[in-house]
């Protein structure tokens, strides 16, 4: 018997019990583990719905959604062989539409904000490291199903999603410009936050996708013998779609992930998160944080606690649900915080765009800033938020992004990176990064007086 | 002497000879000279060509506003890839280093922004982890995340550069 999901961005998904790749039963029986249905308490877009009331979607119908559409980048794959002449490889196209489906087991809750308060702890676990070890965990449930279905298949699974660069086309469907990931989060958060802009012509883009090799070296002035793998290209009569397509991610981060709002909701989490750890990693102050002694935060941040098993039991739920107990904490800063995160008293912004959009006048003013508030930043009563930057490729993170994550369009046949001028003036214009530059002040007055 | 962020970033691109080839080029430049005793203050993180620093993008941007450095960009015949250029602004008078003040610190920038940039980004790579995430297999971990940037004696030659800047991985 079939099992059928409805989705609000694919509509009907179909898990196929006679699907000839076996893979759909397979992904049906991995969505049933306990590893998956966290997904369920950890959001999509964190704490997005503080802004956008709507955005409450879940890494769980993401991750579902992802798998739908690696379905269909399979399937341009065994088109695109066909077309070149070349096989088409049935094992590999099983890892990576399994992959496709696991590629976000390993967030924790709110996702990057949860990454950051490790990075500021010196930690250097990134959620794609935590994906692998839950996907490999012997004592987890993944594993014990991938191994069902084919001995050595775990592995397999894993270090496709810890691959960083391509080496053949199937990775492409995990890992590219036009990866199964980023086309269900383009469309799912456009219609969860309810913005209008930034739509994808999707089924003109799926059939003008190509598959060509490219460089994958960092772009530089050294012309040399690069390393090529292949990846998804698009034909240039895609081209109008194709500059869409990455408006699409652009607007997305201009006027969602990077709304101000939602910017200090992440920095105040992470302080909160940031101060239970501090007292977790001491046993006799664990109580002033107001948690229960046994409470799953207090067991991962404390001696020894990162362990899989601790981690599986995080996620956005866990935290909201501990807001009440945490905002009756010994400590000040904690209780505080998360009594304003409860009510939404969130700290005040300073936009430095308010003085103009000339980046010499917005460092200037950080600078002052950063110089009038030294101390209170220190103890985060002032919130610095400069790692914001959005261009047409630029991540999160800030770093430049790798080149099978570029854009290509077909040019007389050749791949060539869509930003060229000659191919999309427009997308050239929005390469350079833009940088968004914020101060929250848990005092209005210090606002005020940094306004001035 | 000054020694705020922009100043550091002006260092790195004067001791190169006063031009600096591309953003990754920069990053891992600045990352292997943190290991071979600068004090860059800039904190590094993973990211997809290794260790990488947003607080280093933030001081370039710094550099930028405030005169130190200039950014052009040029593209790769092959494929169109857009890279940076940065040109160190100087206006004749001689640069007074903050924290590149030490000479062999000076030739060590010079030599290794003119390494190739894949040789560079394995070298960081191979060094960030055994120092940071303490990968005792980094061989294998680095051809696992890295896979066809490794082949052809790439790999190889980052050992040799990280073996002649004294990083050598086997005595980490």
């Amino acid at each position: 018997m079939s099992k059928r999901l409805r989705d609000p961005v694919h509509g009907l998904i179909v898990f196929d019990d006679r699907d000839p790749l076996g893979v759909d039963p397979l992904a049906w029986a991995l969505i049933d583990t306990p590893e998956f249905q966290r997904l369920r308490r950890i959001r999509q877009l964190g704490v997005s719905e503080f802004t956008f009331p709507g955005a409450v979607h879940t890494r769980f119908a993401h991750s579902i959604g992802v798998f739908h559409v690696a379905r269909t980048l399979v399937k341009v794959i065994e088109r695109e062989m066909s077309r070149n002449g070349q096989p088409f490889e049935q094992p590999k196209a099983k890892v990576a539409l399994v992959a496709a489906l696991l590629h976000d087991l390993g967030h924790g809750p709110f996702s990057h904000t949860f990454e950051g308060v490790q990075k500021s702890r010196n930690v250097k676990k990134r959620h794609e490291q935590w994906t692998a070890e839950i996907i490999r965990s012997p004592v987890g449930e993944i594993s014990r199903r991938l191994e069902r279905f084919e001995p050595g298949f775990t592995e397999k699974v894993a270090q496709l999603l810890e691959k960083e660069d391509p080496e053949d086309i199937y990775h492409a469907v995990v890992s590219s410009s036009f990866d199964a990931d980023r086309l269900d989060y383009l469309r799912r958060d456009r219609m969860m936050t309810g913005i209008g802009a930034g739509a994808i012509d999707f089924d003109w883009l799926i059939e003008n996708v190509r598959v060509a090799d490219i460089d994958l070296n960092a772009p530089d002035e050294a012309e040399g013998e690069a390393p090529k793998a292949p990846t998804f290209c698009l034909e240039k009569k895609a081209l109008p779609a194709a500059e869409q397509f990455l408006l699409a991610r652009y607007t997305l981060h201009q006027q969602v992930y990077f709304h101000k709002a939602t910017r200090c909701v992440e920095h105040m989490i992470g302080k909160l998160l940031r101060a239970v750890a501090g007292r977790a990693g001491k046993r006799a102050e664990c109580r002033l944080t107001g948690l229960p002694a046994q409470h799953a935060l207090l067991r991962f941040f404390g001696r020894d606690g990162e362990t899989v098993e601790n981690y599986l039991a995080l996620d956005d739920a866990l935290v909201t649900g501990s807001l009440e107990a945490l905002s009756k904490a010994g400590d000040p800063v904690i209780a505080d915080t998360a009594t304003r995160l409860r009510n939404r008293q969130l700290y005040k912004t300073l936009d430095l765009a308010e003085f103009g959009e000339d980046q010499g006048t917005q460092r200037s003013r950080l600078r002052r800033i950063s110089r009038e508030f030294e101390e209170k930043i220190k103890s985060e009563g002032v919130l610095v938020d400069d790692k914001a930057s959005i261009g047409i490729y630029t991540e999160i993170g800030g770093d430049e992004e790798r080149m099978h994550k570029k854009l290509h369009v077909l040019d007389g046949g050749t791949p060539k990176e869509i930003s060229r001028r000659e191919l999309s003036p427009l997308i050239e214009a929005l390469v350079n990064k833009k940088q968004f530059t914020r101060v929250y002040f848990m005092d209005v007055a210090d606002r005020d007086a940094a306004r001035r | 002497m000054a020694n705020e962020p922009e100043d550091r970033v002006a260092d790195i691109v004067i001791a190169a000879g006063g031009r600096l080839v591309s953003r990754v080029r920069l990053q891992k430049v600045a990352y292997l000279l943190d290991k071979l005793g600068a004090k860059s203050g800039f904190g590094f993180a993973y990211h997809h060509y290794g260790p990488y620093s947003r607080d280093l993008d933030n001081a370039v941007l710094d550099a930028e506003a405030f005169g130190k450095i200039e950014e052009t960009y040029d593209r790769r015949q092959s494929d169109g890839a857009r890279y940076s250029v940065f040109e160190a602004i100087t206006g004749n008078r001689p640069h007074k280093y903050s924290y590149l003040a030490n000479d062999r610190l000076q030739e060590r920038a010079k030599e290794l922004s003119a390494a190739n940039v894949t040789v560079l980004e394995l070298a960081a790579t191979a060094n960030w982890l055994l120092e940071e995430e303490r990968v005792s297999d980094w061989k294998t971990e680095i051809v696992r995340r890295k896979g066809l940037k490794t082949r052809n004696g790439r790999l190889e030659e980052a050992v040799q550069l990280l073996s002649h800047l004294g990083l050598e991985p086997a005595k980490l």
